[in-house]
């Protein structure tokens, strides 16, 4: 598990290192912004490899437009 | 925004339309409409048409921008929320392309990988796709757009003689409910046409050029279909999960021309990587220019 997240942890590393020339030189707000997302993403990683029950966005919004779905 | 030319407008129409639905959409629709399963594809397609046309007509009242600098421009707050609706509506369909995709490979080609490699280079081709911007994604249209296009019809020419006719009776006897079902969920994929008043801007975009995308995207789709139940017919295409596939493994040229599928699934996987690509263009687009944090430059 550990593993897989490091794994997630060095493709955002790339990430930034790719993009760290615009980064730099972006407003402070939008570069928190950038890494929120990027702890975000690992956030919703780690969450999608429990062993638990496991509630998919899609699935949930699925049910709830089910009721309106003309037909059975 | 560069500037596109009324071609390229119809041929990223056409393409956004039709890669991702040809490979599992035929197999529901033939299961509520049977033998009758392609005119769902020509409901749906009516009503696309309609709202093509009044989305068009709202964009076209602001030349020089695209619909969401519009929307934002004239209502600020409600526009901003209505744009957040279509930016749910293109990230599901980014979502649902990524998905099938990678079960496609994972389940026809590469059946030991794991399917998060393969969605991995599939996030990473795109990645790299959608940073080289608009003209990018043109050039991909371009080049993928009429190779589509024209496997199609030589598809069309390759398996004539196997069509057995005798797979759409009974003709006269339409089950409408059927059909109507079937046509609720052509909608949403032939509904992906309304990117086009997004992407485009006021001067390069008008109403014939959606409505070409949508009757060439359709008719393809419809001309597929078609070959689908002329050939497999409605009770196989309906229990396969990738229908498209096997009748493209249906393709024989001649005796050593074998494993057409190949070929043809060679030419068509990177349209599908550009469908994703279109998706995710205008999800970062419209993200972009709803937030406040990231300036348009």
């Amino acid at each position: 598990m550990i593993k897989i997240l490091l794994g997630y942890v060095v493709c955002a590393a790339i990430i930034l290192f790719l993009d760290w020339k615009v980064v730099r030189t972006l407003a402070p707000v939008n570069r928190w912004l950038t890494y929120a997302i990027l702890l975000c993403g690992m956030g919703v990683w780690a969450y999608s490899l429990r062993l638990d029950e496991i509630t998919y966005a899609s699935v949930w919004v699925g049910k709830l437009l089910n009721r309106w779905v003309p037909f059975s | 925004m560069p500037n596109i030319t009324s071609r390229q407008v119809i041929l990223l129409g056409v393409t956004y339309i039709i890669n991702i639905t040809l490979i599992h959409v035929p197999s529901q629709l033939a299961g509520y409409g049977r033998q009758h399963a392609y005119l769902s594809f020509l409901v749906a397609g009516l009503v696309v048409a309609l709202l093509l046309l009044v989305l068009t007509r709202s964009a076209n009242r602001f030349p020089g921008q695209d619909l969401f600098q519009s929307l934002t421009s004239r209502f600020p707050i409600i526009g901003r929320f209505i744009g957040l609706l279509y930016l749910l509506f293109f990230f599901f369909i980014l979502t649902r392309d990524m998905r099938s995709i990678s079960d496609f490979t994972n389940v026809l080609l590469l059946p030991n990988t794991p399917i998060f490699v393969i969605g991995l280079c599939v996030a990473t081709t795109v990645v790299y796709i959608v940073r080289g911007g608009l003209r990018t994604l043109i050039g991909i249209t371009e080049l993928y757009g009429p190779i589509l296009i024209i496997v199609v019809f030589f598809m069309v020419f390759v398996v004539f003689k196997d069509f057995n006719t005798g797979y759409l009776k009974p003709v006269l006897y339409i089950d409408w409910a059927g059909v109507g079902k079937g046509s609720w969920i052509a909608f949403s994929y032939l509904g992906q046409v309304l990117a086009l008043p997004f992407i485009c801007s006021g001067k390069n975009y008008r109403y014939r050029h959606g409505l070409y995308s949508l009757l060439i995207g359709t008719g393809l789709l419809t001309l597929i279909i078609l070959m689908l139940l002329l050939i497999l017919g409605a009770p196989i295409t309906e229990r396969m999960m990738y229908p498209t596939y096997e009748l493209v493994r249906q393709l024989r040229v001649t005796d050593f021309l074998d494993r057409f599928d190949l070929i043809l699934v060679a030419l068509w996987f990177p349209a599908a990587l550009l469908n994703v690509a279109i998706s995710y263009t205008l999800f970062v687009m419209v993200l972009r220019r709803s937030s406040p944090l990231f300036p348009v430059k």
